[in-house]
This record gives structure tokens, C-alpha cells and sequence, in this order.
């Protein structure tokens, strides 16, 4: 009994190593494919990276994973010296229900792996994983919403409204493939609110008192950061004062 | 006869010593403790803002983090609202930690059929940065995907 199971142990180890080693190689393989694509044409070293990378690949056709690995980590060297001196800038985040947002920012492109399948996702790219699904095409990042209106700091006096004060107008520079917008608006008393708008402004009635406000854009599930923090304030107008004449009476 | 008697006596007072600690007691066997290995530092914990408490691997509490403290294979780290951090890794790689966040650090060794990775996410956000991705790397595993950043394999 114990004799088989020291046999079986001893078939299932090397398995082992040879399933890591090939997921380790063909890692690598797809940093290099990908730094061989996306090199210039022109680039000094691009023919002698595709070449071993070329050789990576036979190696890996043959089940030579190490040689394979180390063929693919040398074309990717060759490339790597310009977009490597730069720092990489990424962002991991991950929602309540696991599905993760990655963002490149700068730098080289990060690889995501799921479910056996690996991207690469570049600078300015973003992509979101759902759990238990392969990693999608990264999309590119939306840009930055820049709120215009009011003015930051702004004390605006409004006429009063149905629900408030107002409508106050909160305005921001359209930004490029967004398909709406989500303001976040904070009053220094009670609780935030979040507003969603089709175009670049929003018209919201307020009570008095003071604000902050951020927008970001929004295209399908791709979130832009939000913009920087704007503030106002908000005040009743005084009324206007109505003058009143009163004629002398006829009647005596 | 007195010399007799007194060689008894030193006789019998020897047998009598003897009951106490008979010759064929074996010594109690010395206890032998399991060998654990030393925890491995992976990270320090830096720029600390609002409430940001650790979880030890070996420990049930969650500790008030502190500037500078050394956090090691399968501490957590968690952030409220508000909090933030930083994380630096042995080989420089420094990742910030954002609000209502809680993090692993991963083993050093990998476990059979797992990817070696640096920090597990588990909610919030991370911002990592690479100051030189020609040497270094990290890997951030969240419950959907496996991010690698840098350089794949250091050769030796």
C-alpha cells in the first residue's frame, strides 16, 4: 500500500515540475511576443529579438521549457532597454464582488493572466476581469472630465426652487468616447450624493450651504479617475424690495 | 568482627541508596520541539494615514499598524475609509495602499500549482509603481486575475 503510494508520489512530481516550468515559459514567451509586437519596426534590435524569440518558440514546441523561458527572457531584454529605463505605473483595483480593474499608466505593459489566458495591457489602457472569466481586450483610458462651472470656491446667491435652490448648473469639458458622466457632490452637512448625466453638465437644485463636487467619465463599465475636487457656496438672493405708493383717499 | 560489621552496614547503606535511583532508569527523553523556520520579511510598511491595522499570520488580532513596521509571508493589511499606505517590497517595488482596502503578503515559496506572486488584493485599490522594471518585479493576485509587472524571470 505504501509502496504504491511512494509510486505514485514519485510520477506525479515530475508532472508537477513540467506543468510550472511550462506555465513559466509560456509566461515569459507572451512578455516577449507581445515586447517584439509592439517594438518599432525600426527598432535597432527588433530582428535579432525576433529571432530569439523564434528560437523560444521551437524550444517550447519541444518541450524544452527552460531553454525556452530563458530564449524568450533574452528577446525580451534586447527590446526592453528604452521601456524599461522608464518606471511602470499600474492600478489594481478590486470590487466588493472580485472583479478586478487593472489600469496602465506608464511604463511597460503588465501581463493579466486568468482563467489560462494572459494579456498585455499597455499604458493608457484599462481592462476589468470578472471572476472566472479570461481577461477581455484592454480598452483605452477615458480621459479626465475638467469641471468649468462654477468656479471653484464660487458664492453663488440663486433664486429659491422647487427642492431647493436653483437649479445650480455644474459644468465640465466633454471628454472623448464618453458615453455619460457621474458626479459625486459633498455638502459640508449631510450625507453625499452621487448624479449621473448624459452631457457635459448637470442642473441639480441645492439647499444653501457649501459643496464640493468631482466628476469622471464613464464608457460601458471603463470609469475615468475623477477630476480634481471643485467647492461652492451656495446662498438664497436677497428679495428684491417692491415699492409701494400709496395714494391719498378721495373719501373724506 | 567490627570491620565486618561495618562493611555490611556500608553494604547495606549502598543498596539502600540504590532503591532511590535504580541503575536501569533510563534519563526522561529530552523534548524536542518541531523546527520552525523563521518568518521572511517581504515588505515594510510606510507613509501611514488614518486607521491602518495588520493582522499577523500567526495571530486572530488585528494590531495597530505602525511606521516602518517589517511585514512578513501572510501578514494582512487592511485600510477604512479615509486610511492609506505604503508598502515596500525587499526589492524595491513600492506599492500604495488606498482606503477600505485589505491586502495579503504572499508566501515567498509558492505552494504546488500556484504562480509565485508578491501581494494578494483582496478588496480596494492598489497603485504600484516599478522604479526600474528592467530588475525588478511584482506580481498582485486578486480573486479574478494574476497581474505581473516588470520583469518576468530573474536569470541567474
Amino acid at each position: 500500500m505504501k509502496g504504491s503510494l511512494l509510486l505514485a508520489m514519485l510520477m506525479v512530481a515530475p508532472a508537477e515540475a513540467e506543468v510550472r516550468d511550462r506555465a513559466r515559459a509560456q509566461s515569459v514567451l507572451e512578455t516577449a511576443r507581445n515586447a517584439v509586437k509592439q517594438a518599432d519596426a525600426k527598432a535597432a534590435r527588433r530582428e535579432e529579438a525576433a529571432a530569439k524569440l523564434k528560437e523560444a518558440e521551437a524550444h517550447f514546441q519541444s518541450a524544452r521549457y527552460e531553454e525556452a523561458a530563458q530564449a524568450a527572457d533574452g528577446a525580451w531584454k534586447l527590446l526592453s532597454t528604452s521601456a524599461a529605463s522608464q518606471p511602470t505605473h499600474f492600478t489594481v483595483a478590486v470590487d466588493d464582488k472580485g472583479s478586478t480593474t487593472v489600469t496602465s499608466h506608464s511604463g511597460q505593459p503588465v501581463r493579466v493572466e486568468g482563467q489560462g489566458v494572459t494579456r498585455s495591457v499597455g499604458p493608457n489602457t484599462s481592462m476589468r476581469v470578472d471572476k472566472g472569466q479570461p481577461p477581455p481586450e484592454p480598452r483605452p483610458l477615458l480621459g479626465v472630465p475638467l469641471p468649468t462651472q462654477p468656479a471653484n470656491k464660487l458664492k453663488l446667491t440663486v433664486q429659491p426652487a422647487k427642492g431647493g435652490l436653483g437649479p445650480v448648473t455644474l459644468a465640465w469639458k466633454a471628454v472623448e468616447g464618453a458615453a455619460g458622466y457621474e458626479v459625486e457632490l459633498v455638502p459640508a452637512q449631510g450625507e453625499k450624493r452621487v448624479l449621473t448625466a448624459s452631457t457635459a453638465q448637470l442642473k441639480v437644485p441645492l439647499p444653501a450651504g457649501a459643496y464640493r463636487w468631482s466628476v469622471r467619465a464613464l464608457a460601458g463599465e471603463v470609469r475615468s479617475e475623477a477630476s480634481p475636487e471643485h467647492g461652492f457656496e451656495v446662498a438664497e438672493a436677497p428679495a428684491k424690495s417692491i415699492k409701494l405708493e400709496v395714494q391719498p383717499s378721495k373719501w373724506k | 568482627m567490627n570491620v565486618r560489621w561495618s562493611y555490611m552496614v556500608f553494604v547495606l547503606a549502598l543498596g539502600a541508596l540504590s532503591v532511590g535511583c535504580p541503575a536501569d532508569e533510563k534519563p526522561p527523553p529530552p523534548v524536542y520541539e518541531p523546527a520552525v523556520p523563521p518568518p521572511v520579511r517581504r515588505a515594510q510598511l510606510k507613509g501611514l494615514q488614518g486607521d491602518v491595522k495588520v493582522k499577523r499570520a500567526a495571530g486572530d488580532e488585528w494590531l495597530p499598524a505602525q511606521e516602518g513596521m517589517a511585514l512578513f509571508e501572510n501578514d494582512k493589511v487592511r485600510t477604512v475609509a479615509g486610511a492609506g499606505a505604503q508598502i515596500v517590497f525587499a526589492n524595491g517595488s513600492v506599492v500604495n495602499l488606498g482606503e477600505d482596502a485589505l491586502i495579503g503578503i504572499a508566501e515567498t515559496r509558492p505552494r504546488p500549482g500556484q504562480e509565485r506572486t508578491d501581494l494578494t488584493v483582496l478588496r480596494g485599490q492598489v497603485n504600484a509603481e516599478l522604479e526600474d522594471p528592467a530588475k525588478q518585479s511584482l506580481s498582485v493576485t486578486t480573486p479574478a486575475a494574476t497581474v505581473r509587472a516588470g520583469r518576468e524571470i530573474v536569470f541567474q
